[in-house]
Formats: structure tokens, C-alpha cells, sequence
């Protein structure tokens, strides 16, 4: 049976440029591998360091001065952290119970505020006045390795 | 002696390595019928398709997680977060709507020219099952991102499951893990898209390709008159056919690339089980059956779309004529393309079905059947 | 152990009923009346029939079960007899009922109308609480809980003969259906208000229009307060504005939008271009702060369906639309410029979404971006392969 797959003589020309085309072929093949694998190798490398299911903020205790508190939006839902005169810290929703406006927090009065209707809460949620039905819902906080983490 | 020549010598004292390489040799030479054409290059890019989504799929096990909690986040950590997870994504996503195109395309071309006739009924067969299988990987892969489609468009599915007569009550809850679609259902769809139908797929491949390969390629001549195949006249696979394939498949992977950067699957929004969407769908290669469904009463429809798959499947043993060649079988190619369009035009209904489009500047609202209705401003 | 509290329990049970059932010969004639009784707070405080109507409920023998007995009351006896009870602290503090209804039914329409002009058409106190089977307003089947009170006074107050002979209108159970407070009630928030409170229970008169603003103000503090600081609220004190009303109706009060501003300012200001241009400039800063928050709301929908958008941009978005909610209610003080910063506090926060979400976006543009390169180079492999494609076939 003859060989198809043997190309017959040709020209020098013609035998350069064949090899020519094979080798580019083979390179561009080789590229292309590249182009698969890297992209594959970078996928696998952790992006972030928890993976798709965090469910906590870490952030830098000293960020909140005692006294004051203010509105983290990393954890999904805004999230009121405060942080008392002692230096403890309380992490609350900060979804208003009424209308779900973003509450804030009022150093003067020591007060959770709601700008949109008066709803005020104490600074451990529970509401004291104006139409909010419900608490704010509180979330853990705990000190890890010297970060402040509020699991949501 | 040479590194490679040392490792040959070992490989070759324990195994009949001659033997083997003279077999590859064998089946890369191989000599198939003269009429071989671009159209045979589909079936390498299924092959292609297929492992890509083994391959794409793998990696998205990776960060995807199979709970209702979380899998959506996952998705989303995989098209925010984690890098390339976008294009892993588009590439499953994509590959999944391509692989049944190009495999309806490519039964297609097995029908027209009469390939399945005797003695390949069975390769036929082999394949009809990879298509349904296929449509499984369809139906489960869509509801792990775990999205308002992905949920109702699994309800409107199992309905039509938990709607057959007598058993399908049971075997409802036996898909769904319950009464109604949740995390068991979820856990059953993962295990599998994940598991089960790959392994089934893998099996039914090997066998359709080791089929192939011991019956070769159908030749155009009816089934009896076959002719040897003319070394003068025959193509080889390697280089020569594989070399079609070589041209195809960097224009399919560009293809691929663009759709998938063009038009990134969406994220959707989270399952609400509380909440309906309006006019939910399955996905375009069940819109079909879905919009045929809803033609009919629940039980008749049921029974006369169980027609369709099982003619696919026994085609081969109800058609016994003995014409391969498409001019010499007009009627049967005519059939094939005609059944084909209609399937193609009922999804199409189905697509416009219970939406409001913008027509020729005109806007107009289908209902459920697909029948047309100008809506008046200031309805 | 067990045993012992079900026996308690049954004999517990059999002493309610008796102390309904306690020698009541009224029953037996008057069976309706009892039923409705049954189980009832005044049939569990022990008041019977006789408390009331007086009679003999120990005489089984008509005419002298009938002794005393006064049958039906007329309307004034009924609110001395009702209100001397339950004005009487001492009785009514274990149950907790303020004791005050008497005094300021007699200061509420209903009640001068009855003692002055001795009406008997108006209201008592059996007209909304009932005769028999008086329920507590907070139960959910009393005529007097929220939820049922405007159609309690709707069954007077719509009546427009009954309405007309005392020279009032008979739509405003009709327009406070359709308003805003009602649809409230309707989906089950019994703080919604209805007739009672903003016009009083047993006090019921209609606010002067001095009281308007403290009457709204009771839910709406903060509008209130901004209004007494307004150029109108001057104007209420020598009453030449009724205050809230003007704007937001009485009964039929619908959601407010800003068409009031085209509306009603008008009516006073038509002569009075600086007035009408601060009324712009308020109309204008909420209004088109309305369309920009419309519009980066389906940016950003647009954006989460694609994953483009983070929890950051989600919480930018909530504090802008706090932040137009809040100028909402500033805008009752009516000065431009507080309703301007604070719109204009929004606007840039929006202003920010809008620029992170093209930022995002931007970082999907450099994917197109590289999409021309790879395909380049792919359809150079199929060139590439096509010329080698054709060599092996002219070979063969």
C-alpha cells in the first residue's frame, strides 16, 4: 500500500517552505497549549484569600476610634460597626426595621438614627422610638489574629 | 545509546510495543470512502466539545459550591473574583449550548447521507443515547448556578416529569429529593452532571468511536452494493482528514472565544422559591417539547412527545430501505430537514411565547401559545 | 401529677361557664343575646344582663324576672351607664383600660351634640363597641380594631341622608379608602392611621387648623418640625393656611409626588415669581435626582446580572436612595438650597456608582480588547492549516 502520508519529492523550495508551514503549524499548536494551560494554572491560584463563601469582614480594629461607629458595606448588606467608649466593639444591620433606609449612627446623642422617618435605636439596637417595628438584627464580632472580624 | 532509545528498550521488554505502535500506525492510516468531506469534521469537534466540557467543568468544580446558601455566591466569586473564572464559565456555558447544536447538525448529516443503515443501527443508536445524555448535562448543569431561571425553569421541568400518570408523583419526588425543588434537588442534579452522566458519556463515546472505527465510515453505495474501498480514490484520516479538522477547529475555538466574550452568561439573580417570575422558560434546546406541550391536554401531549424521541431512537430499524445517497433518497433527506425546521420554528414560538417585542416598530405581546396581539399604548 | 392538672383544668373550666351560666333565668328567654355574651371580657368580668338592663336574673317566672328591668336604654343613659363604670379607676385597673372616655366623649362632637342638643342620632358608645359581646379594640373581630374602624364609622359617617341632616359631607369613609393609609391597613400594619387617630375615639372632633400639623406630626415628627420652621407655618397660626392638608388632602391622602408642586403652590403664588422660581428649584432638584436614581438603578441592575457589580456599589446605591428619601422629607421646610445640598450629596454619591461601574465595565472592555488578537492568531492556525490541507490533497 503506498505511503500517502511520505510527500514525494519535491523542490527545495517547496520541501523549505513545507517544513516552514509545519514548524509555524507546530509553534502556533505550541502557543495555543499555552494559551490553555497559563490561563488554567492562574485560574487554580486562590484569587481572594477565602474563597466564594466569606461570610465575615475582617478589617483593622483601630480603623473605628471608641466612641464612634460608622456603615461597612463589604459584607454584602450594610453593617453598622460601633465602637463603644470602653473599646468594645457591637456590629448591627444597619437596614432601618421600618423602610429599610441605611441608619447611622449619632455620636452626640449616642443614638442610632434613621434619616428617613426619626426611627431611633439604642446603641444595642432595640428601638426607642418612631416607626420602626423590629430591633436591628446584631451580628458576632470577635478579635482574630489581631484583625476585628464581624461574621454577617 | 540515547535517552529515548534506553526508554524504548525498557517499555519494549515488557510490552509487545511494536505491536502497539503498528495498530496506532494502522488506525492513523487508515483509509476511509473517497466522499469524505468537511461535513465529517463535526463529529471531531463533538470529540472536542466534549472533553473541553470535562476539562472546563473540572475547574469549575473547583469554586463552585452545591449548596443553596452558596452556590450562587460561588458563580458569582467565579465571574468577579477568580481569575479567568469568567472565561472557564463562558466556555461550559457556551460549550454546552454549542455541543447540541453541533450535534443535531452532525445527526443531521449522518441522516442525510444514510449512514445509520444496516450495519451501523447500532452506532446510530449509540449516538441517540449521547444526545439524550447530553440533554441531561442540559437540564442539571442549569440549575447549579442556582439563579431565578435555574430554579423555575427546574420546576416547570420536574411538573412535566411529576405529571405522568400514575408513577409521576413518585418519580417527581424521587428527581426533586421532595416536593418541591431544594438542596436535595440540587445535590441529586450535581452528583449527576458531576458524576453519572460523565461516566455514561465517556462509556457511550468509546463505544460509538470503537464502532466507527471497526465498521469505517458508511460509504454512499445502498447497503449491499458496497464497493472495497480503491486505494486510489480513498482518503487517509491521517494527514488527510485530520488535516480538515485542523482548518475546523481553530475557527470553531475562535467561534467559541468571541461568543464567549461577546455574550458572557449572565449571573441572574438569586432563587427566590417565594417568587415567580413572569413567563419563566427552559432553556432553548427544551423549548421545543415545552411550547409543544402546551398545545395539547397534559396526558396527550405527555404521550405524543415520547413519540418523537423514540422514532430518533429506532430510526434505523424503521427504515429499511436501502438508498444511501441523498439524491437517490430525496424524500427521506426532505423528511429529515423538515422535521428538523419544524422543531427549530416550534422553539422559535416558543421563544416569542408570553413576551412583549418590538416589531417593525410595533409592539406586540404573544400569549402563551404563541399567537400574536398589537398592544394598544395606554392599555 | 398529671392527673391532678387535668382535674384542675376541668374544674377551672367548669367554673368560667358557671359564672356565665350562675343563676341567669334571662337565658332562657333572651338565648341570642346570652350567646353573643358567652366567653366575652364583661361575661368573664361577671357584668350579666342585669348590670345593664336591669331585671331579675334569679326569677325564673316572667313578670318578675321582669321587675326593674329597663329594657333598652335611651342613648344618653346608655353613655352615663357605660362611661360611670368605666370611669371608675379603681374598677378598671387591674384590666389596664384608661378611664378617661366619658370625660372626653362629652367634649367630642358626638357627645355635645347629645347633651346639648340632646341628638340622638349621633354616635354612643354602644354604636361602635357594640351592644353584647363587647371585644377589646386590640381583638382582631372588634369594630374598633384598626383594621375595622373606618368602615365602623363609614356606617354613619357615609350615610348621606344621616350626614346631610347634620350638615356634613358624607365622602370621607369613601376618600380615605382610596388613600394611602388605607392600603397600609389593608396589608395588615395596624400603626397605619385611620379615623381614630387622627380625629380621636371618644374625643372625635375634626382638627382645628392649628392642630393639623401635630396631628400628622404624630407619625410624621420630622416633617412637622421642618414645617413649623417653614414660611408657612406663620400662616397657620393666623389661619390662613390649613397646613398639611393643602398639600396632601385629608382623607383621600394619596403617595405625594411632585405634581403637588404644579399643582397647589399656584392657587396661593400665582402672583409671586421668587416664590414660584424657590418652588423650581425645589421641584427640580428632587425631580431630576428621581431620574438619575432610576437610571443608575438599572445600571447597576444591569450590572449584578453580569457579576459586575460589588457589595460596595450595592451599598452605595442604598445610602443615595436614603439620602432622596431623607430630602423628601427636608423639602417641607421648604428652602431650596437644604433641599439642594442634600439632593446634590446623592447625586454625587451616584455620580461615584456610575463611575465604579464603568470602571468594572472598562475592565471588561480589555477582553474585547484581546478578543482580536486570539482571533487573529486562530484564523492564522486555520490558514495555516488550510495551505497544508490543500498541498496533501493535490499530492494525492
Amino acid at each position: 500500500m503506498p505511503n500517502e502520508h511520505e510527500p514525494p519529492a519535491a523542490s527545495p523550495n517547496e520541501s523549505n517552505r513545507r517544513d516552514f508551514l509545519e514548524r509555524a503549524l507546530g509553534a502556533g499548536a505550541a502557543v495555543w497549549a499555552a494559551g490553555i494551560a497559563v490561563p488554567t494554572g492562574i485560574y487554580l491560584w486562590p484569587a481572594a484569600a477565602s474563597g466564594p463563601t466569606k461570610k465575615y469582614i475582617e478589617l483593622d480594629p483601630e480603623s473605628q476610634a471608641p466612641g464612634t461607629g460608622r456603615v461597612l458595606g463589604e459584607g454584602g448588606k450594610p453593617v453598622l460597626l460601633l465602637r463603644q467608649k470602653n473599646g468594645e466593639f457591637r456590629a448591627l444591620s444597619a437596614v432601618c426595621t421600618h423602610l429599610g433606609c441605611v441608619v447611622h449612627w449619632n455620636a452626640e446623642q449616642q443614638q442610632i438614627q434613621c434619616p428617613c422617618h426619626a426611627g431611633t435605636f439604642t446603641p444595642e439596637g432595640a428601638v426607642v422610638s418612631g416607626p420602626p417595628p423590629r430591633p436591628l438584627a446584631s451580628y458576632p464580632t470577635q478579635l482574630v489574629a489581631g484583625k476585628l472580624r464581624i461574621t454577617t | 545509546m540515547s535517552l529515548r532509545a534506553r526508554t524504548n528498550g525498557w517499555f519494549e521488554q515488557r510490552f509487545p510495543v511494536a505491536g502497539i505502535r503498528a495498530g496506532l500506525e494502522k488506525q492513523m492510516h487508515k483509509l476511509l470512502p473517497p466522499h469524505v468531506s468537511w461535513l465529517h469534521t463535526l463529529g471531531g469537534m463533538l470529540l472536542f466539545l466534549a472533553a473541553q466540557q470535562i476539562l472546563t467543568g473540572i475547574l469549575l468544580m473547583v469554586y463552585y459550591r452545591p449548596t443553596t446558601e452558596d452556590a450562587y455566591e460561588s458563580v458569582r466569586f467565579l465571574m468577579l473574583k477568580a481569575t479567568f473564572g469568567w472565561l472557564i464559565r463562558g466556555l461550559h456555558a457556551w460549550g454546552a449550548s454549542l455541543m447540541i447544536a453541533v450535534l443535531v447538525l452532525h445527526m443531521l448529516r449522518v441522516f442525510i447521507m444514510g449512514a445509520y443503515k444496516r450495519p451501523r443501527e447500532l452506532t446510530w443508536v449509540g449516538g441517540v443515547l449521547i444526545f439524550f445524555t447530553t440533554l441531561g448535562f442540559g437540564f442539571t448543569g442549569y440549575l447549579l448556578p442556582w439563579n431565578q431561571l435555574s430554579y423555575w425553569a427546574t420546576t416547570v421541568g420536574t411538573e412535566v416529569v411529576a405529571s405522568v400518570p400514575q408513577i409521576g408523583h413518585s418519580l417527581g419526588v424521587l428527581v426533586r429529593g421532595g416536593e418541591a425543588v431544594g438542596q436535595e434537588t440540587l445535590a441529586r442534579f450535581y452528583t449527576m452532571h458531576v458524576v453519572v452522566l460523565p461516566w455514561l458519556l465517556v462509556f457511550l463515546i468509546v463505544v460509538h468511536i470503537v464502532m466507527i472505527r471497526t465498521q469505517n465510515l458508511a460509504p454512499l453505495e445502498a447497503v449491499g452494493e458496497e464497493r472495497p474501498l480503491d486505494p486510489r480514490t480513498a482518503v487517509s484520516f491521517a494527514p488527510q482528514h485530520t488535516s480538515r479538522e485542523l482548518v475546523v477547529f481553530p475557527l470553531f475555538f475562535a467561534l467559541m472565544i468571541a461568543l464567549v466574550i461577546l455574550f458572557p452568561p449572565e449571573i441572574g439573580v438569586k432563587a427566590d422559591p417565594t417568587v415567580t417570575p413572569e413567563g419563566i422558560k427552559p432553556e432553548w434546546y427544551f423549548l421545543p417539547a415545552y411550547q409543544f406541550l402546551k398545545y395539547l391536554p397534559k396526558l396527550v401531549g405527555l404521550a405524543l412527545s415520547a413519540v418523537p424521541p423514540m422514532l430518533l431512537l429506532f430510526w434505523p430499524f424503521l427504515d429499511r430501505t436501502r438508498a444511501r445517497r441523498p439524491s437517490g433518497r430525496k424524500l427521506s433527506v426532505a423528511l429529515g430537514l423538515g422535521v428538523v425546521l419544524a422543531t427549530l420554528l416550534l422553539g422559535l414560538v416558543g421563544y416569542l411565547s408570553e413576551s412583549e417585542r418590538t416589531i417593525l416598530g410595533k409592539r406586540v405581546r404573544f400569549d402563551m401559545y404563541g399567537v400574536p396581539e398589537l398592544v394598544h399604548e395606554g392599555h | 401529677m398529671g392527673l391532678a392538672a387535668l382535674v384542675s383544668l376541668v374544674l377551672a373550666l367548669a367554673a368560667q361557664t358557671a359564672a356565665v351560666t350562675k343563676p341567669n333565668s334571662c337565658v332562657a328567654c333572651h338565648a341570642e343575646a346570652a350567646k353573643l355574651e358567652a366567653g366575652r371580657p364583661h361575661a368573664q368580668a361577671d357584668i350579666g344582663c342585669v348590670a345593664c338592663h336591669g331585671g331579675d336574673a334569679t326569677q325564673t317566672q316572667k313578670d318578675a324576672a321582669h321587675a326593674g328591668f329597663h329594657g333598652k336604654l335611651e342613648a344618653q343613659a346608655i353613655v352615663e351607664l357605660c362611661g360611670n363604670c368605666h370611669a371608675d379607676v379603681a374598677r378598671m385597673n387591674p384590666y389596664g383600660i384608661p378611664t378617661d372616655q366619658l370625660a372626653q366623649y362629652k367634649t367630642s362632637r358626638h357627645g355635645q351634640a347629645l347633651y346639648e342638643k340632646h341628638d340622638a342620632s349621633v354616635a354612643i358608645c354602644s354604636s361602635c363597641h357594640g351592644a353584647h359581646g363587647i371585644l377589646g379594640p386590640k381583638s382582631s373581630e372588634s369594630p374598633v380594631h384598626p383594621a375595622h374602624v373606618a368602615q365602623t364609622c363609614g356606617r354613619c359617617h357615609a350615610d348621606e341622608s344621616l350626614m346631610k341632616a347634620h350638615g356634613l359631607a358624607a365622602t370621607a369613609p369613601a376618600e380615605y379608602a382610596k388613600s394611602v393609609h388605607a392600603q397600609l391597613l389593608a396589608k395588615g400594619d395596624s400603626s397605619a392611621p385611620q379615623c381614630a387617630t387622627c380625629h380621636g375615639s371618644h374625643g372625635a372632633i375634626p382638627p382645628g387648623f392649628q392642630s393639623v400639623a401635630a396631628v400628622c406630626g404624630k407619625c410624621h415628627m420630622r416633617e412637622k418640625e421642618l414645617f413649623q420652621k417653614s414660611p408657612h407655618a406663620p400662616l397657620v397660626e393666623s389661619g390662613d393656611f390649613a397646613g398639611c392638608i393643602v398639600c396632601h388632602g385629608n382623607h383621600a391622602i394619596r403617595p405625594a409626588e411632585l405634581g403637588i408642586y404644579a399643582r397647589v403652590c399656584g392657587l396661593c403664588h400665582a402672583a409671586a415669581p421668587e416664590v414660584l422660581g424657590k418652588r423650581d428649584r425645589i421641584a427640580q432638584a428632587l425631580g431630576s435626582s428621581d431620574a438619575l436614581l432610576a437610571s443608575s438603578v438599572s445600571e447597576f441592575d444591569a450590572a449584578a446580572g453580569h457579576g459586575l457589580a460589588s457589595d460596595e456599589d450595592q451599598l452605595f446605591l442604598d445610602e443615595a436612595r436614603t439620602g432622596l428619601r431623607s430630602a423628601r422629607v427636608l423639602q417641607h421646610g421648604l428652602d431650596p438650597a437644604q433641599v439642594e445640598e442634600l439632593t446634590g450629596e446623592a447625586r454625587g454619591l451616584l455620580g461615584e456608582l456610575h463611575q465604579r461601574l464603568e470602571k468594572e465595565s472598562a475592565a471588561q472592555r480589555w477582553k474585547r480588547l484581546a478578543l482580536a488578537p486570539v482571533v487573529a492568531f486562530l484564523l492564522l492556525m486555520s490558514l495555516g492549516a488550510w495551505v497544508r490541507f490543500r498541498r496533501l490533497h493535490n499530492q494525492a
